[in-house]
């Protein structure tokens, strides 16, 4: 359960922040919303995809961690191994609302504690730089959905969206069946004509789009991955 | 224009489509979703005579037609009030007793093309019913569950479906998709004529405004009236009340007691003294009704049963009555005039049957039209004969819920099992079925409207014993044991997968389907 408190630096003076995988249980998924923004960054590390969103049906931006259901392997002792962690990640425990930009932080996160990690404050009652940090994700965050939304929907006015089946055979002959998921339809890019290209190009989806065809290269670490941990455990 | 046809007379150019309900809509987008821009396809209806607005239920077949015809799922949800069907609710039919129900769901038994399970489960039921034991579907059913989430695209699912729908709004929604969409032209107005030529065929319709309408080939959708076929080519009804009883219908919207109340997922039929109930739930009311044998009962003891089962909101309700007729034409196509729908004529509404057989006769009318009158006869004669066969399965189908009834409370029951009531086809099915389960073998058609699986349902359903030979072989068995125990992982899977009916279709008013 979450609980959320206005952050106020009279009330979370002593509130220290300890990153510590192990003990997050939100991190304990198969895939992650990411932003438009972070596309470059996030496609150097994980396959890509679109997913819809189960309340409202509509297409987000996703990374993939793994395979089964609740299995990220980019967690390893404790730290998430990766050159960027997903914005919507990394600002946790924090959380700002759209419509009147104040923080909030969830007290019941794991690694809210007064012993270990980053603080939030300097002693001046100011934002620790950490906290300053988080802040300016935050911020991105709030840009950045719409802008996600955007580019979404640039791409299926194009019709470039194909739904994909991910069936991976791992090597203890198990194998995964993944549905849902959906990526670039690369014939569709093909099909446009000069104009819609050039506009594609200029709004920045077109580079969106090969980053997130570029990404599913990836898929092969991730079952790379997946292998390395099936191999310690046997 | 005229003289362009003469040139090469004979070649089928124009089709007029006569009735404008469920089945003249479905007849003309069929159609013209494959002709619409090659033939003229005119469809006439009377402003005065009202469509007979009931028939609310449907088959997964819809889910095809709709797509085929390119209807927006989200836009038929949304403007016919649709909500999902996943099988059809059996209650009291055995016994009578207050627990007594049984599933005919939609989908078929689990790994039903390479392992039958009937055998496996009549030894050893566990103590399951029949379609507990093979098909997720209603488990789905019980807990009031939509058999897809918001995530999967319009018309793909977890689980099959077909629809609920307020036949109204469907025939409003057609119309608005048929003459905008697919060049279908729209006639408003009353036939009073119907001129034949020499040879029989139907030369013209003329309307009380004194209009002219010809085509090449006409569609009879007339409804119960028959204005065609029946009035006009004089094609016998081949009565079938000393099979089926039912010769009235009274229906009811009843209104949800409130935004909770669940939409139930399936159709309910409620079996009564001398008939049933149907319940069919959509998003904005549920239609009740109740069929009756009037040679059983009278309309106010029929009207009483209804009021029971409504409840006390009965009394602000107004209650439709509607005559029908069991039976069909001995012929739906005859000359250049094919039936479709009541025209062609109607059974009791047990199995949402007349809908899929509209859609079934308007594919074969799209797949096979003839392209010249001299080849009709041909065509004619291969689709009386396809539908007489179907007509006769589904009477078979129809009667074995009846049959296979263990109630002896009333005559209505009693002398639904009197063996002169029963068609031959059927006694020797259930001859056969004493000894062996239907399986594919069974059924000769290859586009059968029944399948050997709805048979399974409904006869171990009603705890029909057949007695199934003990040589079984051990690959088998574990093939059986392997099937059963998917069907739960899928069934847990399911219950936790998805979500409630009632939410899922606010969320679909809300938010829409995505086509991929
Ligand atoms: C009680 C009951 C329950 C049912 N439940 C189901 C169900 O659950 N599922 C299912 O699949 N089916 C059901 N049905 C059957 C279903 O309602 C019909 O098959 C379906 O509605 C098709 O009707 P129709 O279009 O043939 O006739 P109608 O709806 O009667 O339409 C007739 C059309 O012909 C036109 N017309 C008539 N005379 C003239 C004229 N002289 N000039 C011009 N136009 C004319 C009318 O204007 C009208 O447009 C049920 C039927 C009944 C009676």
């Amino acid at each position: 359960m979450k609980n959320f408190e206005a952050l106020s630096p009279s009330k979370h003076r002593d509130v220290r922040i300890m990153v510590d995988y192990i003990d997050q249980p939100d991190a304990q998924t198969n895939s992650v919303p990411i932003l438009v923004s972070e596309l470059l960054l996030c496609g150097a590390n994980y396959p890509l995809f679109l997913i819809k969103n189960s309340d409202n049906g509509e297409f987000m931006c996703c990374a993939l961690l793994g395979f089964a259901e609740n299995e990220n392997l980019f967690l390893h002792d404790g730290q998430w191994s990766a050159t960027h962690i997903p914005l919507t990640f990394s600002r946790k425990p924090f959380h700002m609302t759209q419509e009147s930009n104040l923080v909030y932080i969830d007290i019941d996160n794991p690694w809210v504690n007064r012993d270990r990690g980053e603080r939030l404050f300097l002693d001046n009652g100011e934002f620790a730089p950490y906290m300053t940090e988080v802040i300016r994700k935050l911020e991105r965050i709030a840009i950045g959905m719409d802008e996600t939304q955007a580019f979404i929907r640039v791409l299926a006015k194009h019709d470039l969206i194909e739904p994909v089946k991910l069936d991976v055979t791992f090597d203890n002959d198990l194998s995964e069946k993944l549905n849902g998921l959906y990526t670039i339809k690369k014939q569709g890019i093909s099909d446009l004509s000069n104009t819609e290209l050039q506009q594609l190009h200029q709004t920045g989806a077109l580079e969106g789009a090969y980053i997130m065809l570029h990404s599913l290269e990836n898929v092969k670490a991730l079952a790379k991955l997946k292998n390395k941990r099936l191999r310690v455990s046997i | 224009m005229k003289d362009n046809l003469m040139s090469d007379s004979g070649k089928i150019r124009s089709i007029l489509i006569v009735g404008g309900g469920s089945a003249g809509w479905l007849t003309a987008g069929i159609l013209a979703a494959r002709y619409g821009q090659t033939m003229d396809i005119t469809l006439i209806e009377s402003p005065d005579v009202k469509i007979i607005g009931v028939g609310e239920g449907t088959w997964p077949t819809m889910k095809s037609t709709l797509k085929e015809m390119g209807v927006s799922e989200t836009d038929f949800f949304r403007e016919c009030d649709a909500s999902f069907k996943q099988g059809a609710k059996f209650a009291k039919w055995v016994t009578g007793a207050e627990d007594d129900y049984y599933y005919h769901p939609l989908m078929l038994p689990q790994d039903f093309t390479q392992t039958n399970l009937a055998p496996h489960w009549l030894q050893d039921s566990g103590g399951r019913s029949f379609s507990e034991s093979v098909c997720f579907q209603e488990a789905l059913c019980e807990h009031a569950l939509a058999p897809k989430t918001l995530a999967m695209p319009e018309y793909n699912a977890a689980a099959n479906y077909a629809y609920h729908l307020n036949a109204g709004k469907f025939t409003t929604f057609l119309t608005k998709h048929c003459t905008e969409k697919l060049n279908v032209k729209h006639v408003l107005a009353t036939i009073h004529d119907v001129k034949q030529r020499e040879n029989g065929d139907i030369d013209y319709v003329v309307t009380t405004a004194n209009d002219h309408l010809s085509a090449d080939l006409f569609i009879d959708c007339t409804g119960m009236a028959s204005l065609l076929l029946g009035n006009t080519l004089g094609v016998e009804f081949i009565d079938k009340s000393d099979v089926l009883f039912i010769d009235s219908a009274m229906a009811v919207q009843k209104p949800y007691d409130s935004e909770e109340e669940p939409i139930l997922p399936y159709t309910v039929s409620t079996a009564q003294d001398a008939g049933w109930i149907w319940d069919i739930g959509l998003t904005s009311r549920r239609g009740i009704g109740h069929v009756y044998s009037s040679r059983h009962t009278t309309d106010e003891q029929a009207e009483l049963a209804l009021a029971t089962y409504v409840g006390p909101r009965f009394k602000d309700l107004s209650v439709k009555k509607i005559p029908i007729r069991s039976g069909h034409r001995k012929e739906f196509w005859k000359n250049n005039c094919v039936a479709i729908g009541l025209a062609g004529g109607f059974l009791e509404p047990l199995e949402a049957s007349a809908l899929m057989l509209i859609e079934l006769s308007a594919r074969f009318v799209r797949d096979q039209l003839p392209e010249t009158t001299s080849t009709m006869p041909i065509i004619a004669k291969r689709f009386n004969e396809t539908l007489t066969y179907h007509w006769g399965r589904i009477i078979d189908f129809l009667k074995l819920h009846y049959v296979l009834s263990k109630r002896d409370d009333t005559a209505f029951w009693r002398d639904n099992r009197d063996a002169v009531t029963v068609p031959e086809s059927l006694t020797e099915l259930l001859r056969l079925w004493e000894f062996h389960t239907p399986y594919r073998q069974d059924f000769s058609h290859k586009e059968e409207v029944f399948p050997a699986a709805s048979y399974q349902y409904v006869l171990y359903g009603m705890g029909f014993k057949t007695q199934v030979s003990s040589r079984v072989d051990n690959s088998h068995a574990r093939a059986c044991e392997r099937a059963v125990q998917e069907n739960e992982k899928i069934m847990d899977k399911a219950l936790t997968l998805l979500p409630d009916n009632r939410q899922l279709l606010r969320k679909i008013h809300e938010y829409g389907m995505s086509s991929i």
